[in-house]
């Protein structure tokens, strides 16, 4: 144990044990522990056209059950405006760490809902409009006060469509209407730095549309919520808010035996296990499949099981009803060793933190043991039937992402590629052979509309190989890139093994003679290649184009990045005197050269050092 | 103390934070301080869970004190 809390930790039942009273009790016990919870704070603010303050209690505690000790504010409800437009209002005082924007316009104009095949049609259609903008702006008047993430909510179907049965038959319908005016709040939250959509369309229908809403509820205190769906809506909006507030796991460790497949593979053989189209099989054939549909995303897969690497191997490989592959798998580890160790030897090969692995295992032996000896790894709590292993896989919050690059959708199979990397290192004399004999060929340039959300992610997520570990937000670092003293550049590498995509990011300022490395980050998947050196070089030539003669820089220290602690000397610059952390290299009499093993190509022709005087 | 009773004072001291215990048949929104429109909404949903029953709107408008509330529930529907 780690925790240094003197308090008994406070544990949170399974929600099916909960009564709303529970709840309450529970969300009471969590405020009064405080920072003892050792849950990580986490100020909500709420502001709604419907009443949302019974959310409170379910909000503390569904957050507490993946790690936040939320703290709440619901403004009255129908206030948002004043309140995100007054500097003074009650919103900012309590400086929320995020927003919730929650409206629905069955509030702002009943009879553009109800009426809408009468005198509601054409106010629907004034509103539809309107809001996704409206809402954009109140994003918009709310950044300029907060850097805080914001959640908006989208509009769900009412209970009733009021063209009834064939509403989803009719163009001219309602329901018709509120999808195309999902995609447009989409489109307008979208476009704004650090909002996201909150998926409450999504909820409601998960939910049932139907008994969504309890009329009486409604009618007495405007809560739009039937107290039987109230935790779940919580329970929802925790996990949007998580997703916004930490980085999503990387890699889903998964146990063989009863897990990818029914049986024993060790006991049962290659054909006595159950993989296929018909019951039993049929139930882990589905999860497989699942499981590869995380993987499309971009999350990496790896397996640790107590088994005979042999015959798990020739299983992989054999049996016709396996839908993931061995060249799939990222990191394996088959032996009779502890789960924790091996997970944890499995993060340090894919050069991760721990906890960015989450492990999937039908033993809860084994999830216990991980959960003791390696509490930094997510562990995802698995139902005795198998038949409910999709269910759990989703409802983890740990691989909610919000954004999807073209590397997410490959990086699978670059990881099988590294794999196949490391074999073939082991047969060069010297790490330059090996090197040269990757071809590697990184292209660079300058951040643009092509490389933003990809460069933006890499800001908001790279923990390790990063110097500063500062968050530029795509919008800020859009504004950077126009700034004529300041560069945001880039690094896209591939080699004869394939594409590795956009790996690294510099971003350098210019103030006067000198230029100050902003960020500088690199995929920890690509490190030992020199790929660093390139990315400093081009950061160097483009300190001399503006015309500067000095680079200097800082080492941010933080929990996660040791490993580049001595980055600016390797690369040649001078520790300053009298300053720690704090490095520069003259621009004058030193140099950080291109790294011959790598062939450079330019998105843009290379910048010129101005001629001196 | 029937066992409505029992369970109808822990309900209220989850819901509202006070010491099931001293509870009178007059506690009200007028002695607990803690009961406000929203806690009042959140007394009646608990209470409903806790014992399977289902009050009329009229009932969640007009109920406002821990006696009436505990008649109510000893009543039946």
């Amino acid at each position: 144990m780690t925790g240094l809390a003197s308090a008994p930790p406070i544990t949170i039942p399974p929600a099916v044990d909960l009564r709303p009273a529970d709840y309450i009790r529970l969300a009471r016990a969590l405020e009064r522990a405080g920072d003892e919870t050792g849950l990580v704070p986490l100020k909500v603010a709420v502001l709604s056209s419907h009443s949302l303050g019974f959310v409170q209690p379910f909000l503390a505690v569904e957050a507490a059950r993946i790690g936040f000790r939320v703290s709440s504010y619901v403004g009255a409800f129908g206030q948002f405006e004043q309140e995100l437009l007054a500097n003074d209002s009650a919103l900012y005082r309590f400086a929320p760490d995020a927003l919730v924007l929650a409206l629905r316009p069955e509030d702002v104009d009943p009879d553009a809902v109800v009426r809408y095949h009468g005198p509601g049609g054409p106010r629907f259609a004034a509103l539809a409009a309107d809001l996704p903008e409206r809402l954009g702006r109140l994003v918009e008047a709310f950044r300029a006060r907060s850097d805080a993430p914001v959640l908006v909510a989208n509009f769900a179907p009412p209970a009733a469509l009021p063209f009834g049965a064939f509403d989803a038959h009719l163009a001219a319908s309602l329901g018709y209407a509120l999808d195309g005016l999902n995609r447009a709040v989409r489109d307008a939250v979208a476009a704004r730095a650090n909002a996201y959509v909150w998926d409450y369309a999504g909820l409601v229908r998960a939910c049932g549309a139907a008994e969504w809403t309890d009329p009486r509820l409604w009618a007495l205190a405007r809560i739009a919520v039937a107290a039987r769906h109230q935790p779940a809506a919580a329970r929802h909006l925790a996990r949007s808010l998580a997703a916004v507030r930490r980085p999503p796991a990387k890699c889903l460790v998964l146990d063989l035996d009863n897990t990818l497949w029914g049986g024993v593979i060790g006991d049962d053989g290659l054909s006595g296990i159950q993989l296929g189209d018909d019951y039993p099989g049929n139930v882990f054939k589905s999860f497989q499949r699942s499981v590869l549909g995380l993987a499309d995303r971009g999350i990496l897969l790896a397996v640790v099981s107590k088994n005979d690497h042999a015959v798990v191997q020739q299983a992989f490989r054999e049996h016709p009803e396996m839908l993931i592959t061995w060249e799939q798998l990222a990191a394996v580890r088959i032996n009779w060793e502890p789960k924790s160790g091996n997970i944890r030897a499995v993060a340090a090969e894919l050069n991760l933190g721990a906890d960015a692995l989450v492990l999937f295992d039908d033993n809860p032996v084994e999830r216990a043991e991980v959960r003791a000896n390696a509490p930094e790894v997510g562990v995802i709590e698995v139902p005795p039937q198998p038949t409910g292993y999709v269910r759990a896989l989703w409802e983890s919050a740990y691989f909610d992402q919000t954004t999807l690059s073209d590397e997410d959708r490959g990086r699978a199979e670059m990881y099988g590629r590294e794999r196949q990397r490391r074999a073939l290192q082991q047969g060069f004399a010297s790490p330059e052979a090996f090197l040269a004999s990757l071809a590697m060929v990184a292209q660079v340039g300058e951040l643009d509309d092509t490389t933003r959300e990809r460069v933006a992610q890499l800001v908001g997520k790279t923990n390790q190989f990063n110097l500063t570990t500062r968050r530029h937000s795509a919008a800020a670092l859009a504004e950077l890139a126009a700034a004529p003293d300041a560069v945001v550049g880039w690094l896209r590498l591939r080699d004869r093994f394939g594409d590795q995509g956009l790996v690294a990011v510099g971003i350098l300022r210019r103030d006067g003679r000198r230029a100050e490395v902003d960020t500088f980050l690199m995929s920890c998947r690509v490190m030992n290649r020199r790929v660093e050196q390139a990315m400093m070089a081009f950061l160097v030539e483009h300190a001399r184009r503006l015309g500067c003669d000095e680079l200097a820089g800082e080492y941010v220290r933080t929990a996660r990045n040791g490993m580049v602690e001595q980055l600016y000397a390797e690369l040649g610059f001078e520790a300053e005197p009298g300053q720690p952390q704090r490095y520069r290299l003259d621009l004058r009499r030193g140099d950080v050269a291109w790294p011959p093993v790598i062939r450079r190509e330019d998105a843009e022709p290379r910048p010129e050092a101005p001629s001196p005087p | 103390m029937s066992a409505i009773e029992h369970r109808l004072r822990e309900v209220f001291a989850s819901v509202f934070g006070v010491d099931a215990g001293r509870l009178s048949a007059g506690a009200s929104p007028a002695s607990i301080p803690e009961w406000d429109s929203v806690s009042h909404i959140q007394l009646f949903l608990a209470i409903e869970a806790e014992f399977g029953t289902e009050f009329d709107p009229d009932e969640i408008a007009g109920l406002a004190a821990f006696g009436a509330i505990q008649q109510r529930l000893e009543a039946g529907t």
